[in-house]
């Protein structure tokens, strides 16, 4: 909450055209993305602001009228820690209405637009469909609470991918549901990717600017929060409190919008990007040196983790692999990461995707030396030319990444 | 399902750019401090304001001006089928909170400092548009409750299926999948006070909508402002001193 003087401030500022952060009027604050290595979770940052996503599915009946739909929803909730500074003085009905507004505008951005292919979560039609949830948590207000949310949430949306499921009329039930280290996960269909953005009035709708900070929140006379895609759609309009605003008012918005919604996408495909190719890193264990094994969560931004460096012998290794086995749950909630990092208790991330880096043997001439375990895995030894020797994990998949990623890979095993 | 027939006809029979027919009726509850029912087509709403009165919770107490609070809720027998609403009914919160803003703005509440303002919203029968029903209704029970104002305060929906912009839309329509918009208006100012759009729209269809649906508020702007000058009109009418 800003007091007077800083509203005056801002106020003075803003009849100059003139941000307190120095941003033009329409210019957004720096977007940032982070994925969980198991695609389960997304956390945006727009500015100071900080936002997580999570998605949890589920298999069960479809919904009564849809039979052959599957269904989501989004909840948001805020961390504890910012109750008390986001709501001072205000009873928790409030704040819990606000959250479910909030939810509400996303589930009409995503869901009512039809932006994803509720058709496609269906397994068996009238049976069993996917039943996602998804869980949107504000972690730091700086202001612009729905557009962190809305980045979230298409983050996650994007990234998440969700078990397999094969029929099978031998087991009871008639489905199997591959976990995802057996078979790779299976994306949503998005059709196209809503934006969530804010713009704030000022001096009676004189001023109006977009992303407002949490200073500007505080000082500005009305709110309109728009839903676009970056191909020129609305997806959803909010203006639902505080100052009126024209209607040629609200079309500048919404033009300069569809602009804002293509630089955000684009910032968001590379983060995917960089996040693809971490995903496929993390596949690939590294075993040399007397380090203990530490296994260290990733951001896209940090391009491929660490990899884990232990000594070879082979009843350590094994017993390592065996302790090793992915947890089977699917949700990576934060209590999950968080035990990640302290403990580092998991040391890879497999998920059943192929890491085939061309060929066994390295350019440099090292040996190979195939050990057959007696679990589906295949590991191959090799010394690589600092004279560690690395293990590659290698299972035998139909999937094989794409070059590039493969040149990424050899460039990591030969660091 | 076809909602515009080729000769330009809705499934109730309007034109494309047609209301449905309003009815208003002010001074309905002798309980509340104001009070009105609204109707536009078949969605009936009932509205009850007390106030301005003490503020229950001290600590949502404003030194500086009167706090709302809204309530929105549809009675069991408002719909086809019979439903118990719990009170935490998503949707319901949503709209309470949707009226409770757009009241604020029109509302001068600096005028009533430290007070509280309750307004109830009550759904009689649900065939669209209950929003817009809901916030005409508040705003004739505010009239009849005599708290000051800015302006008048409207609100009318609009849509685009097969191809047309349509106007009010009645539950039918509603549920086609095509947009849904929803424009509050003050029209004297000519400000959008609530502005609500569902599923994907383009911007030009999206610019002739809003047109369309602001046009709507001031036909039902105008309504309401004949019904409150008749109801003033009756009351003036039966005070008059007999002999």
């Amino acid at each position: 909450m800003a007091n007077n003087l800083e509203k005056e401030f801002v106020l003075e500022g803003l009849k100059l055209r003139h941000r307190t952060d120095g941003r033009g009027l329409f210019a957004c604050r720096p977007l940032e993305f982070e994925f969980g290595t198991k695609d389960a979770y997304c956390i945006a940052r727009l500015g100071g602001s900080v936002a997580y996503a999570s998605v949890i599915a589920e298999l069960d009946q479809p919904m009564g009228g849809r039979p052959s739909e599957g269904t989501i929803k989004f909840n948001v909730d805020i961390a504890r820690a910012q109750y008390s500074t986001l709501f001072k003085n205000k009873d928790p009905v409030r704040v819990n209405h606000y959250m479910i507004e909030l939810g509400r505008f996303i589930e009409r951005s995503f869901r009512e637009s039809k932006a994803i292919d509720l058709e496609s979560l269906c397994v068996q039609a009238g049976r069993r469909v996917w039943h996602l949830q998804v869980d949107l948590k504000i972690l730091n207000d700086d202001g612009n609470i729905p557009d962190v949310l809305g980045y979230a949430a298409l983050g996650v949306l994007r990234v998440y991918r969700r078990p397999d499921v094969s029929i099978d009329s031998s087991v009871p039930g008639g489905l199997v549901v591959h976990s995802l280290d057996d078979r790779e996960g299976v994306p949503l269909t998005l059709h196209h990717f809503p934006v969530c953005l804010t713009f704030a009035s000022f001096d009676e709708g004189d001023v109006i600017v977009v992303d407002p900070s949490s200073l500007e929140e505080s000082t500005c006379d009305g709110r309109l929060t728009i839903s676009v895609t970056p191909q020129g759609e609305l997806c959803a309009v909010q203006k639902a409190q505080g100052y009126g605003m024209s209607q040629t008012d609200v079309m500048q918005c919404i033009q300069a919008g569809i602009e804002l919604a293509e630089s955000s996408c684009r910032v968001l495909e590379k983060a995917l990007k960089s996040h693809a190719v971490a995903r496929v890193a993390s596949r690939v264990r590294r075993t040399a040196g007397q380090d203990s094994p530490k296994r260290v969560g990733f951001s896209s931004e940090s391009g491929p983790a660490p990899m884990n460096i232990e000594s070879l012998d082979p009843s350590v290794r094994d017993a390592m692999h065996a302790a090793d086995e992915p947890i089977e749950d699917d949700d990576d909630d934060d209590d999950d990461n968080e035990q990640d990092d302290a403990g580092g208790k998991r040391i890879t991330m497999d998920t059943g995707e192929a890491v085939c880096p061309g060929d066994d043997s390295h350019a440099d001439g090292s040996k190979e030396q195939v050990l057959d375990e007696p679990t589906q895995r295949k590991y191959t030894s090799i010394t690589n030319s600092s004279g560690k020797n690395v293990d590659i994990y290698k299972e035998t998949s139909d999937m094989v990444p794409e070059q590039d990623d493969a040149m990424q890979l050899k460039d990591a095993f030969l660091r | 399902m076809e909602y515009v027939s080729p000769e330009g006809l809705r499934l109730d029979g309007r034109r494309d750019k047609e209301l449905r027919r309003l009815n208003a009726t002010i001074g309905v509850l002798q309980s509340a401090d104001g009070s009105a029912t609204f109707e536009m087509g078949n969605t009936k709403v009932m509205a009850a304001v007390f106030g301005p009165k003490e503020v229950e919770q001290r600590s949502l107490l404003d030194a500086d001006k009167a706090i709302v609070r809204c309530e929105y809720s549809m009675a069991t027998f408002s719909t086809g089928e019979r439903r118990r609403r719990g009170k935490s009914d998503r949707r319901a919160t949503e709209i309470s909170n949707v009226i409770k803003n757009t009241l604020e703005q029109t509302i001068m509440l600096e005028l009533m400092p430290r007070t509280q303002i309750d307004v109830y919203v009550q759904v009689l029968q649900a065939d669209g548009g209950t929003r817009c029903a809901s916030i005409n209704a508040a705003f004739l029970a505010l009239a009849d409750a005599g708290i000051p104002m800015r302006d008048i305060v409207c609100a009318c929906s609009g849509g685009y299926l097969d191809n047309t912009v349509l106007l009010d839309m009645n539950y039918a329509e509603d549920s086609g999948g095509g947009p849904d918009v929803v424009v509050g208006l003050h029209p004297s100012l000519d400000r959008m006070v609530l502005l609500q759009c569902d599923n994907r729209i383009s911007i030009e269809t999206f610019q002739e909508v809003v047109d369309l649906v602001s046009e709507g508020c001031r036909a039902v702007a105008a309504f309401m402002r004949e019904a409150l000058v008749e109801h003033i009109r009756l009351m003036a009418a039966s005070q008059q001193p007999r002999g």
